[in-house]
């Protein structure tokens, strides 16, 4: 098993290099001039070329890219061209903050979407299930930043309760987070009544039943049991999601975060701190799947045999990936 | 032990039994007075056609027919002298897996894929029976070893047995209990003919070491002539004959249950054509009216279709049909003839 | 049967009575006949938005005198920062968001089609290297992908098309694939096969047909995903550039007001809700329509 994960971790690092080598290059070719955003307006042409110079600019792509990679490698990510600072330093400042509202809406999505996603699998067609239902197409249609701005009329303009900048107190997590989270609600209890309402017509319920067994028994055990794959399919995806995601709302509540820092340099050319951003996603993305991947092995028997018995089923296709 | 009927009142006893399902399409007649009786010890052979009834017969003695969209209208099926039809939902749980057991036809999709064999039969047995964990967990080792399973082999998951060997792990999990009552619908159909013998005589064994009296549904005659005691034929929601398994299958009675041996390619014989009942089993939203069976009877006559057959009783031990011929309401001369001494 | 015009002639029938068939499952669909109406109107209002909006006058022209009114007679739903008509804004950033959205995903659904049936009939090496490349562009969260694309790129209304599009592609990709990959084995392209037919024409004639279907709800379901990403962009200040108005970039200016009118950022926004749910009740129904299996 850990002679899979091996394998997976280094999996991680030909499609890091890709993505990166593809950021990259797209950069390269973004107009607009380094070494005039470093200078400024008044620099004279001798100090831009000479800055060109100091920055590698003039040598082609892809040494500019190894060169770059080194660098990462061994912690260097460089310095940010608008900001002057060390790139390593602004995200340590800001990761907290994105960590926080990535994970923490995770979290709100998976205790808040399983629950409700059962509920209205066993309630299904109740009222309750059709108020869902037309709860929850409203709120999937809307944008997480129009919803952020809406909130924020109502609990910070009109009635004063939360406050609209910043992660600094508990309370002013409360909107960023339920901004964040409502799209994993929505989509989430959906998929988990789908995917229970599947497995309940299965043939080994009809055998739990047929056993005598109590009904919340059932629920749990069997159909529960069996309806999580899809469901941590798409947690994963979910974690792609917040990441990009954060952006916008970071953007809608003043949050200092990585997402901002993100859009900010890309709004400045600042090709070393969005080279760093893309890999601190393209990192936390790759692991969420690594995770997904190990959980499917956890719930489902029948994939842990694939991991486990290494000889005969060493192909096994989970190298590629669970396709949906 | 299949000629002692333990005790003079039938352990099943299903009176008039009608059931029906609302659909879009109009209302599926499923069951349609239904009068079945299976003695205690007894093997009873269900058979039919596809489509005729035989497995909501047995969801309905499980009380696991959906109440949308079906409904049971009419009728009593008392069990051990309780009526099940009066019992809740808790009450009926009971009786399930304990009291009646059901095992069904497909073995590969009817265990839980992500839990271990062992604790699948556990379960019930913990369930029912009060033990704790370790005790009920013995016993279902137990059980495995019954139905041939080895001991080391029972903490792994459903997919890495064979279909055979799922199905002896549905059948542990269904006598887990001792019921009283087991109702096998079709068990050996999906299996290998190789395995199907297997897992007949395992059934077999099992019957003769525990006396569980066992309600199997079956349209293969010779899983019928190799296990079981009596014999009913079902057709379109109704039992249209019914008797021992000698008198059934010496002397059908019925026309369909004549046709039905008819239709048994005999081994040591020449013939051009398959023979077959002509016709198709009728739609059960649009019933024909009268003898259900008259549109495809060759021995039909306006009669059978104006009125409903009553229970005729023939020669032999419990030997009766429905058919208007013994009435002595038609005109033939000739009865219908047929059997299976060659099968 | 003798000779492949009999086995297309069959394969036709086959998906002629499909539609019709779908189209009366469609009909009867109350929810997505609500859906199909609204679009409708959203979508005709729009489209003839020049007959009774000028551009130059209603949408852009600055009138600071009459700014940040709420909404009354002649101006229905108020006016904004600049004093342009928050109506009349709405409607023609209607037709950007709706022209983006939907000309997005006919890309990636052209595009995608074209390289999941490749990677699904061929398989093989072909199939790595096209799903591979793709594994590459999902890897990355497809904001900050779209983010990336755009900043390099003039915010045209093209480019920003394209770009958007390149984040749907892999998806759409991959489910031609797996249908492909589902179609291949049938028997019946077996024998369409040993009746000489060459790949192109198994591919265009019978494969495609038969996984067109969720294809089709999938594009329409994507339409909200392509509008939500144009109004994130501008929302952000990377999509519409000003004066044009858009329906995120609306939100964004109207941002500064909210304390007191908040009229700016609260119709917009309304605006995409009821434009997506239009086209989420559609897509469901479509997806309800096509698929002969019984649902729930």
């Amino acid at each position: 098993m850990s002679k899979y994960v091996f394998k997976r971790l280094l999996h991680i690092i030909p499609v890091l290099i890709g993505v990166t080598f593809l950021v990259f290059a797209l950069l390269s070719f973004s107009p607009g001039d380094p070494a005039q955003a470093i200078l400024g307006v008044g620099a004279k042409p001798e100090e831009l070329a000479m800055m060109r110079e100091q920055l590698g600019l003039n040598d082609p792509v892809i040494v500019q890219y190894l060169r770059y990679m080194g660098g990462v490698v061994t912690g260097n990510f460089g310095t940010s061209y608008s900001t002057k600072q060390p790139v390593l330093e602004m995200i340590r400042i800001r990761l907290p903050n994105t960590l926080i509202l990535s994970f923490g809406s995770l979290l709100l999505i998976f205790i808040v979407a399983i629950p409700l996603g059962v509920v209205l699998a066993i309630k299904q067609n109740s009222f309750f299930d059709n108020v869902m239902r037309v709860v929850t197409l409203i709120l999937a249609a809307m944008p997480g930043f129009w919803l952020g701005l809406m909130l924020i009329i109502l609990f910070s303009v009109k009635l004063g309760w939360l406050p609209s900048n910043g992660l600094e107190s508990a309370k002013a997590a409360i909107m960023p987070l339920v901004c964040l989270s409502v799209a994993g609600w929505t989509t989430n209890s959906r998929l988990v009544r789908a995917s229970m309402l599947d497995v309940i017509r299965q043939d080994y319920i009809r055998t739990a039943r047929a056993k005598g067994l109590p009904y919340r028994r059932i629920v749990r055990k069997h159909a529960l049991k069996n309806a999580l794959m899809p469901i941590v399919t798409s947690i994963g995806m979910a974690i792609g999601q917040c990441v990009g995601g954060s952006v916008i709302i970071e953007t809608v509540f003043g949050i200092n975060g990585l997402g901002k820092m993100m859009v900010d340099a890309l709004r400045q050319k600042d090709i070393p701190t969005i080279m760093a951003s893309v890999i601190i996603s393209a990192v936390i993305i790759a692991l969420a799947n690594l995770l997904t991947d190990l959980s499917y092995a956890f719930i489902d028997p029948r994939i842990r045999s694939t991991y486990v018995k290494p000889k005969a089923k060493a192909k096994a296709t989970a190298g590629g990936g669970v396709s949906a | 032990m299949r000629e002692q009927a333990l005790s003079t009142d039938p352990l099943l006893q299903i009176e008039d039994l009608v059931v029906q399902f609302v659909t879009s399409d109009g209302i599926v007649h499923a069951i349609n007075r239904l009068h079945l009786s299976l003695n205690r010890g007894e093997t009873l052979a269900l058979v039919g056609e596809t489509g005729a009834g035989k497995t909501t017969t047995a969801l309905a003695i499980m009380g696991l027919i959906d109440s949308p969209p079906g409904r049971v209208v009419q009728g009593e099926i008392i069990f051990d002298g309780v009526d099940l039809l009066t019992l809740t939902e808790e009450e009926y749980r009971k009786y399930r897996g304990s009291k009646i057991s059901m095992i069904f036809q497909d073995p590969m999709t009817a265990l839980n894929p992500v839990l271990p064999v062992a604790d699948q039969i556990a379960e019930t047995i913990a369930n029912h029976q009060g033990l704790s964990d370790e005790h009920a967990m013995e016993r279902a080792i137990e059980m495995l070893e019954l139905v041939r399973i080895p001991a080391d082999r029972a903490y792994e998951y459903p997919h890495q047995f064979s279909g055979g060997m799922k199905q002896r792990v549905v059948i542990a999990i269904a006598l887990a209990c001792n019921p009283q009552l087991l109702i096998a619908d079709e068990p050996t159909t999906a299996l290998d003919v190789t395995i199907q013998a297997q897992v007949l005589e395992m059934m077999k064994e099992l019957h003769d070491k525990l006396g569980t009296s066992t309600l199997m549904i079956t349209h293969d005659l010779g899983v019928v002539a190799e296990t079981c005691d009596k014999v009913a034929i079902m057709y379109a929601g109704e039992i249209i004959e019914s008797g021992t398994l000698k008198d059934v299958f010496l002397n059908p009675s019925h026309p369909y249950t004549v046709g039905l041996f008819g239709s048994i390619p005999k081994i040591d014989e020449e013939v051009e054509f398959l023979a077959q009942i002509e016709g198709l089993m009728p739609d059960p939203v649009d019933l024909p009216p009268g003898c259900r069976f008259h549109p495809r009877c060759k021995y039909a006559e306006p009669a059978c279709a104006e009125q409903a057959p009553a229970f005729t009783n023939l020669p032999g031990e419990e030997h009766w049909v429905r058919c208007l011929i013994y009435e002595g309401k038609l005109q033939i001369t000739e009865l219908p003839k047929g059997d299976l001494h060659n099968v | 049967m003798n000779g492949p015009a009999n086995v297309d002639i069959i394969a036709h029938k086959k998906k002629r009575g499909l539609w019709a068939d779908a189209w009366l499952r469609l009909s009867k669909n109350t929810t997505a006949v609500i859906g199909m109406v609204m679009l409708g109107v959203i979508l005709l209002t729009c489209i003839s938005a020049p007959l009774f909006i000028d551009y130059e006058d209603d949408v852009v022209k600055v009138n600071i005198a009459k700014r940040l009114e709420f909404p009354s007679e002649g101006k229905l739903l108020g006016t904004d920062e600049l004093g342009r008509d928050v109506f009349a804004r709405i409607i023609w950033g209607g037709r950007i968001s709706l022209f983006v959205g939907i000309t997005s995903v006919l890309i990636a659904s052209a595009i995608g089609t074209a390289l999941g049936a490749i990677a699904g009939y061929y398989g093989g090496k072909t199939d790595s290297l096209i799903m591979r490349s793709l594994d590459i562009f999902m890897a990355i969260p497809s904001m900050l992908l779209m983010i990336t694309l755009v900043s390099i790129m003039e915010p045209t209304t093209l480019n920003l098309t394209l770009a958007i599009s390149v984040g749907f592609i892999p998806g759409k990709a991959r489910l031609i694939r797996a249908q492909v990959l589902k179609i291949k084995d049938l028997e019946y392209i077996d024998a369409v096969r040993a009746q000489g037919a060459s790949n192109w024409r198994i591919i265009l004639t019978h494969i495609l047909p038969n996984a067109i279907s969720p294809v089709i709800s999938s594009f329409i379901m994507s339409i909200p995903g392509g509008i939500m990403t144009i109004s994130s962009l501008s929302f952000i200040g990377l999509g519409v550039q000003a004066p044009n108005p858009e329906w995120g970039s609306m939100l964004s200016s109207g941002r500064a007001f909210i304390r007191d009118c908040w009229h700016i950022t609260a119709f917009p926004g309304i605006a995409i809700v009821l434009t997506v749910i239009a086209l989420t009740l559609v897509g469901d129904g479509l997806r309800d329509a096509l698929d002969p299996r019984m649902k729930d």
